[in-house]
């Protein structure tokens, strides 16, 4: 068995962070990259909750993408950083309708942009997260009855 | 194999067969899920379009809408989506309109662009100033749904407006309480604030002293005329009268709001079936060689069963019910992967391609995803046939020795 095919686990987990990392920093828009921000009655503009919740996400990416470099380099931990990985996309796709929810309008550019994609990258870090930590037991389980 | 217990069986082997190399199945199932889930967005996009059409036209109660010359884009736009919009013309076309042979009722409208508010993050929104007396599109549903007229400062609010019923709202330095909610019809409705129109010109008369930029509206004008005709088959001819007897007009029927829908509808389309098509077609090619691999390694087991008894027909059964299974498994994946992706980004797509949508009916959906289970269930038995096929047939004494 190569290494790519010993590790695939923990590239797809850090390509996933990596991903997220990228689709939040460029592709998916909160209301501040659109150039919208509140007025306090002083008169002074403050980002809305949205950049926020853009923020957090960003941050969870990385975290994931450091979860994934570790599973390549601590493999035996792999499976329980997997977990982890599973658990912050769970995070991920909570954070924009609960954790930190974007603005309230539902045309306004955080909910067509960033509140769907990060919810749907969540799902997929928490798939291959989870998916990924069940698999490893097994393939631990079945290593440790050989 | 008795041909009592065949069936159950049959499936409980190819089940065991493809939990027997998962990684593979899996691997098969991929193009599936991606295929079914684009077949049943676009389904879904085909059904909510149509529906939220009907639904809108409906509660627009008009065959016709009149409006100034060169102003027909824009209501399409306003009608579909709600972007506010403001025109005017003179008010006395509201009788000239009304005097057409053919024209049944009329019902004049005033549009108005709100300013986006500072404090506020809705931004810009589009009202409607209705005749009490003569309105057809809200005077109806307030009769039902309200059971009283509107009070001076009370304005009823679309779907989509996000304050609640009781709390205030503020244009052009007026208040105003939102005394009631229409249902969503997925159109530009859903976006639009209603109120009567004199209430609409006190604004306009207030802005000057309350407001941070007056309300500009020509006296004695209205933005569009609402028709409904005698005999409804005779829209367009009515509304061809129309242009003709008052100068300055272009007139919009439901049927081109349809078709504007149609077109737009038409070029999401472009996109979408192409690539399920595209995705599908790759997904048969990938089953037909998985197939046909799985075929070839499985001789010995599929000239043992057809020793001890089965049937080509059953060793037939046994490959085509693999590939059925594990499509089917790919279109039920693909359906909720399909919902969930759709669900998402419906209101990205809806405004990226000006677009009406209203979820369809529970039972339309459950039907479309059911089609859609069933079409790669099919389909991957299509695709493993031949083959399975030529496997099943061959003799017995020949699959178990393959060289």
């Amino acid at each position: 068995m190569n290494w790519v095919s010993r590790n695939w686990r923990g590239l797809l987990v850090l390509a996933l962070g990596l991903a997220v990392l990228g689709a939040t920093h460029y592709g998916l828009h909160s209301c501040e990259d659109a150039g919208h921000f509140m007025q306090t009655s002083t008169g002074l503009q403050v980002p809305m909750r949205c950049s926020w919740t853009e923020r957090a996400v960003e941050g969870m990416g990385g975290l994931v993408a450091v979860f994934g470099l570790l599973m390549l380099i601590l493999q035996g931990f792999a499976q329980g950083l997997s977990l982890a990985a599973g658990v912050t996309g769970v995070l991920m796709f909570i954070t924009p309708i609960w954790l930190i929810p974007t603005c309230d309008g539902a045309m306004m550019t955080c909910n067509m942009s960033l509140k769907p994609g990060a919810m749907l990258l969540g799902a997929l870090v928490a798939l291959a997260g989870l998916g990924g930590s069940i698999k490893l037991r097994t393939f631990e389980g079945r290593r440790a009855m050989a | 194999m008795s041909r009592e217990t065949g069936s159950p069986s049959l499936l409980k082997l190819s089940l065991l067969n493809l939990l027997r190399k998962p990684g593979r199945s899996v691997g098969a199932v991929l193009g599936v899920i991606l295929a079914a889930g684009t077949a049943f967005a676009a389904g879904l996009i085909g059904l909510g379009v149509n529906h939220s059409v009907q639904v809108g036209v409906d509660r627009l109660g008009a065959d016709l809408m009149v409006v100034p010359k060169g102003a027909v884009p824009a209501t399409h736009t306003a009608l579909v989506m709600g972007e506010p919009v403001s025109f005017y013309m003179p008010g006395s076309t509201t009788e000239q309109v009304a005097a057409v042979p053919g024209v049944k009722q009329v019902a004049p409208q005033v549009y108005v662009e709100t300013l986006s508010s500072a404090a506020c993050c809705t931004g810009r929104l589009f009202v409607v100033g209705f005749d009490p007396e003569a309105d057809f599109t809200v005077k109806p549903w307030l009769e039902t749904g309200l059971r009283r007229p509107l009070a001076g400062n009370e304005i009823v609010v679309g779907n989509h407006i996000l304050p609640l019923i009781g709390e205030q709202m503020k244009f052009y330095g007026s208040d105003f309480t939102i005394a009631a909610r229409l249902s969503g019809t997925g159109m530009g409705m859903d976006e639009t604030v209603f109120l009567p129109v004199e209430t609409v010109w006190q604004m306009a008369k207030d802005s000057f002293t309350k407001a941070e930029k007056p309300l500009q509206i020509p006296p004695d004008s209205v933005s569009a005329v609402l028709v409904r005709v005698a005999d409804r088959p005779q829209a367009e001819a009515v509304g061809r009268q129309i242009e003709a007897a008052v100068p300055g007009v272009s007139v919009l029927t439901a049927g081109q709001v349809t078709q504007g829908v149609a077109r737009d509808l038409r070029s999401l389309m472009s996109y979408l079936v192409p690539l399920a098509g595209g995705v599908l077609l790759v997904s048969l090619v990938l089953f037909v060689i998985l197939f046909a691999a799985i075929a070839a390694e499985r001789s010995r087991e599929i000239g043992l069963l057809r020793t001890i008894g089965a049937t080509a027909g059953q060793a037939l059964g046994l490959l085509t019910g693999e590939a059925a299974i594990l499509g089917g498994i790919g279109g039920l994946a693909g359906v909720a992967a399909g919902l969930g992706v759709f669900a998402l980004f419906a209101e990205n797509i809806r405004v990226s391609f000006t677009l009406p949508f209203l979820w369809p009916p529970l039972v339309a959906q459950v039907l479309l995803g059911l089609a859609v289970v069933a079409g790669a269930a099919g389909l991957g038995a299509l695709a493993a046939y031949a083959p399975a096929a030529r496997i099943a047939r061959r003799d017995p004494y020949l699959a178990l020795h393959p060289r």
